[in-house]
């Protein structure tokens, strides 16, 4: 019997092993894996290295926007006995208090192996100094980090767009793309259209960690790559000079050259700084930029839609030409006004201008001559020839959130407004009022388009990405016009500037000419908004540009004296 | 004393083993501990190699000496023991929440370590003086119940659940054996299981919480699962052939605490995988087995009952242990027989190897 109950004990024993034994068969093998990768999370850990980002250059490769090596003071947290002394020791060397240095360092605390940044954009001077006292210091480290500047500061601003910490929104849309929560991203302008080639890559340093996250010994290595440079079509001297010819003026110019497409100049105002998102002690000056009502983010050169006044006739004298609807020998009588049932509706220069035929019309900018052309053609004809040059669609120019403006029509008119199309909105629309609004860069293509014989590059800025170019990339458009139509159009533009009873007279310059159409657009309360677009020289043009200003006066006087410096400037430049 | 015959009877295979468990827990202890050897001065490994001697010497006496002189002063050295035990909780010395040790000279001894040794000895001398097997046993395992309940009520409010419940099976193996009636045997492991959740009211919080966080280590991974989680990972991170001896990086990089003692066997694990882990069951298994070949052969009840005792309580200590680095067992705080590093605890498992072998060189060696 004894035997029996020993046996009996012997099974229970080496059963319960036999299990134990099938566990660790389990638990070692079968989820070994897992458990590898577990403990190898335990103690890897990643410090990223930011990259520097890709310089952008003027299209004569100057620089003007650039990564600078700026120093800035961290601490290995794992080497720091006693904070608060060493906070004490450095206060008055890199002039801060010590709370602040305090907090600094509370807020950027990630691990203890992780340097923590205490002090951004040290001068050299304090930098060498600490590099000096390191061992007196223990745990500091000074260190170059690449600083984003924009060279050319506000002139840049909406077309360079600026940095900022990427949001939730855009985190999970950029993640597969390998970008991280603590990345910076372009949030608009050129920094935001080319961010995947600006941003470069982020390297790393793989670390192992003990139990504490202390660092024990570095692992991997993997070095930044920068990002890519882009060269953009812009002049930088051209740019700057056209940001101080708005000065204060709320407005925008664009100038192009007509034949390819390439900007030379965007500019918008009033603008920002996009240094100002890079430095923390400017960040009063973003929360204006930010809630400023004078909308200084608000990119107006591509964005802004508003009605395009007497700038708009081109289209519709090409139209009607091209239609049919008149030709080179139609006349109308300018009486100052022209009656429609019991309305009047009035030409701008009250005595009248007389018999116009199409060249003088749009010399005079003869409102009468375009209420008759605009009858002619009718709502849908006008609203064709906006179409036609690309209004109330996409430029297509490589910038962020473009607007379209609106091309409006009877249709349109029912819905939105409860109330048939009148003939008095037809003659309102051939002068470019109405519901028609357009952007600048809208007009520009329209002038563009007349002055290369139809031809409608995509507006772009983006010339080359480090070596590769990117001219093939853009499409060209062609529209097909009768001969004598464009003749005609682009006769009655020189005139604007060069007859002395021209709208634009007062850019005329001796040795620089230069075709256009002036506008006056009226919008709502305030001034009149001020147009003068065209190109240089009228014959072979080099460049095409829009003037635009926001409540900013009358298109013949505000607008054509700044297109007068514009053309100086260009002629000095070697543009015409 | 030993006559030269019985000597070269002694079972060699309980020896190889004994001396290889200890080989291989110097070994992994020497990985487990090296670090803060250099930090703090303290060389488990060379305390270790003084117990383990000392334990092999008092091992030798007790192998020199008939185990039926220590049966006769089993009840004096239980009573000894006992008063020991409430020494501690008197004016023991309170470490991690537990007063568990006693400082005796420059040494802390934990004297619920040999109250193990005691406790099996006085239980095979009561067993094996009760003859009567005829009868339902109801009587006989009222006494050992008494006898063994002392110690683990004393234990008990040290607080030590693990070492108390660890006399559970031993007096269960030694009942089992001695001979009483399987069904009243059934019917105390069947009461038993039914009082659990009874006896959960009598737990002191943190062993509630220990117990909850076994059953779900993920309850509370920084607190009292911390261990838990990490050695799990260390033990599955081992693989097949682990990441070698000083390659854990679970061991080496700190992540584990507690792993010289109750948790040694995750650091095989780590360092010597699947195929360490084996070698060490297949040991104890071996240990185990010659054990019970040596309890077979002798015809001295007493002697049978006292290797009964004595292996089943290495064998609990070994399941619950290795099952706890696992993460298949509560937390309870019992050390690896020959492996955990621990005055006492070594001491007291080579005591029992003495006793073993001292049984085993005294039976009949012609069957």
């Amino acid at each position: 019997m004894i035997g029996m109950r020993l046996l009996f004990l012997q099974r229970v024993i080496m059963s319960a092993l036999l299990l134990l034994w099938v566990g660790l068969l389990h638990h070692q093998v079968v989820e070994g894996a897992y458990y590898r990768q577990k403990a190898d999370k335990n103690r890897i850990r990643l410090v990223p290295l930011p990259a520097s980002r890709g310089a952008v250059v003027d299209r004569h490769g100057i620089p003007l926007v650039e990564d600078q090596m700026s120093f800035e003071l961290a601490v290995f947290p794992q080497e720091v006995d006693s904070p608060s002394l060493l906070w004490r020791q450095l206060a008055p060397i890199v002039e801060r208090s010590t709370e602040e240095l305090a907090r600094a360092y509370r807020r950027g605390y990630q691990a203890p192996f992780a340097p923590v940044t205490l002090v951004h954009n040290l001068p050299p001077a304090t930098a060498f100094l600490l590099e000096e006292k390191k061992s007196e210091l223990p745990g500091t480290l000074v260190r170059p980090i690449p600083k984003r500047r924009y060279l050319l500061g506000a002139s840049l601003g909406p077309v360079m767009g600026y940095l900022g910490l990427i949001s939730e929104k855009e985190l999970t849309r950029l993640k597969p793309y390998g970008y991280t929560i603590r990345d910076y991203v372009g949030k608009d302008g050129l920094e935001q259209m080319y961010d995947p080639y600006l941003r470069g890559h982020s390297g790393g340093l793989q670390v192992e960690v003990d139990h504490r996250g202390r660092m024990v010994r570095q692992m991997g290595y993997l070095p930044p790559q920068r990002g890519r440079q882009v060269r953009v079509s812009l002049d930088g001297r051209l740019q700057q000079f056209c940001h101080q010819l708005l000065a204060e003026q709320k407005g925008a110019i664009i100038i192009m050259e007509p034949r390819s497409g390439e900007i030379l100049a965007l500019v918008s105002a009033p603008t920002f700084d996009p240094n100002a998102f890079l430095d923390f002690s400017r960040r009063q000056e973003v929360r204006n930029y930010l809630r400023s009502r004078e909308r200084p983010m608000f990119n107006r050169a591509i964005r802004s839609a508003v009605p395009p006044g007497s700038t708009f006739k081109v289209a519709v004298a090409s139209e009607a030409l091209q239609e049919g609807k008149i030709t080179g020998g139609t006349h109308f009588e300018c009486g100052g006004e022209f009656k429609l049932g019991r309305s009047v509706f009035r030409c701008w220069w009250d005595p009248g201008h007389g018999p116009q035929d199409v060249i003088r019309a749009l010399e005079h900018s003869c409102n009468v001559f375009f209420y008759n052309t605009g009858r002619r053609l009718g709502p849908e004809g006008i609203g064709h020839a906006a179409e036609s040059f690309g209004f109330g669609q996409k430029t297509k120019i490589d910038l962020p959130r473009e607007g379209i403006g609106f091309i409006p029509n009877p249709s349109w008119m029912k819905t939105a407004h409860q109330q048939p199309w009148q003939e008095g909105d037809t003659l309102s629309f051939a002068i470019g009022q109405s519901a028609l609004t357009a952007t600048p860069i809208q007009i520009l293509q329209l002038f563009t388009a007349i002055a290369m014989e139809g031809r409608i590059p995509q507006p772009h800025l983006v010339l080359e990405i480090e070596g590769e170019r990117k001219g093939k990339a853009y499409e060209v458009r062609q529209l097909e016009f009768k001969k004598e139509v464009l003749e005609r159009v682009k006769a009655g533009m020189e005139r604007v500037v060069s007859s002395d009873s021209g709208t634009g007279r007062l850019a005329q310059l001796p040795g620089i000419p230069a075709a256009g159409k002036t506008g006056t657009a009226q919008s709502g309360k305030g001034q009149s908004h001020a147009w003068f677009a065209g190109y240089s020289p009228p014959r072979d043009p080099k460049v095409s540009f829009v003037v635009f200003l926001e409540h900013g006066g009358r298109g013949g006087a505000e607008a054509a004296l700044l297109v007068r410096d514009m053309l100086v400037y260009l002629h000095e430049l070697g543009y015409v | 004393m030993l006559t030269w015959r019985q000597l070269r009877g002694i079972d060699r295979p309980t020896l190889f083993i004994t001396a290889a468990l200890l080989g291989i827990g110097l070994l992994i202890l020497y990985s487990a501990s090296f670090q803060k050897a250099q930090q703090m001065g303290v060389s488990y490994l060379h305390r270790q190699m003084v117990w383990a001697a000392m334990g092999a010497l008092i091992a030798v006496v007790l192998v020199s000496i008939d185990y039926h002189r220590w049966l006769e002063w089993a009840y004096v050295a239980y009573g000894l023991n006992m008063l020991l035990l409430i020494l501690v909780l008197e004016l023991g010395v309170v470490r991690g929440g537990a007063q568990r040790w006693l400082s005796v000279g420059g040494l802390t001894i934990q004297p619920s370590e040999f109250a193990k040794i005691t406790t099996a000895l006085v239980l095979a001398r009561y067993l094996g003086s009760q003859r009567d097997t005829a009868g339902s046993g109801w009587k006989q395992l009222f006494g050992a119940g008494l006898l063994a309940g002392l110690p683990m009520v004393l234990i008990l409010k040290e607080p030590n659940l693990g070492t108390a419940s660890s006399f559970i099976p031993m007096t269960l193996a030694m009942l089992l054996v001695w001979g009483i009636r399987m069904k009243v045997l059934w019917l105390v492991v069947g009461t038993g299981i039914a009082l659990v959740p009874v006896l959960w009211n009598f737990l002191a919080d943190y062993q509630r919480s220990r117990l909850m966080v076994f059953l779900n280590p993920n309850l509370d991974p920084l607190g009292a699962g911390y261990t838990v989680v990490q050695s799990k990972v260390a033990i599955g991170s081992g693989g097949w052939w682990g990441k070698g001896w000083f390659g854990g990086t679970q061991n080496q990089l700190n992540f584990l605490p507690e792993r010289h003692t109750d948790f040694i066997f995750s650091i095989v694990g780590e360092e010597w995988g699947f195929v360490g882990t084996t070698v060490c069951l297949a040991l104890f298994a071996a240990l185990f087995y010659r054990a019970l070949l040596i309890a077979t052969q002798t015809r001295d009840p007493f002697g049978r009952l006292l290797i009964v005792g004595l292996m089943t309580i290495l064998w609990f200590h070994v399941i619950v242990n290795i099952g706890m680095t696992m993460g298949l067992m509560p937390v309870v705080g019992l050390p690896l027989p020959f492996l955990s590093y621990g005055g006492s605890w070594t001491l007291t498992c080579l005591v029992a190897i003495g006793v073993i072998l001292s049984v085993g060189v005294r039976r009949p060696l012609y069957s």
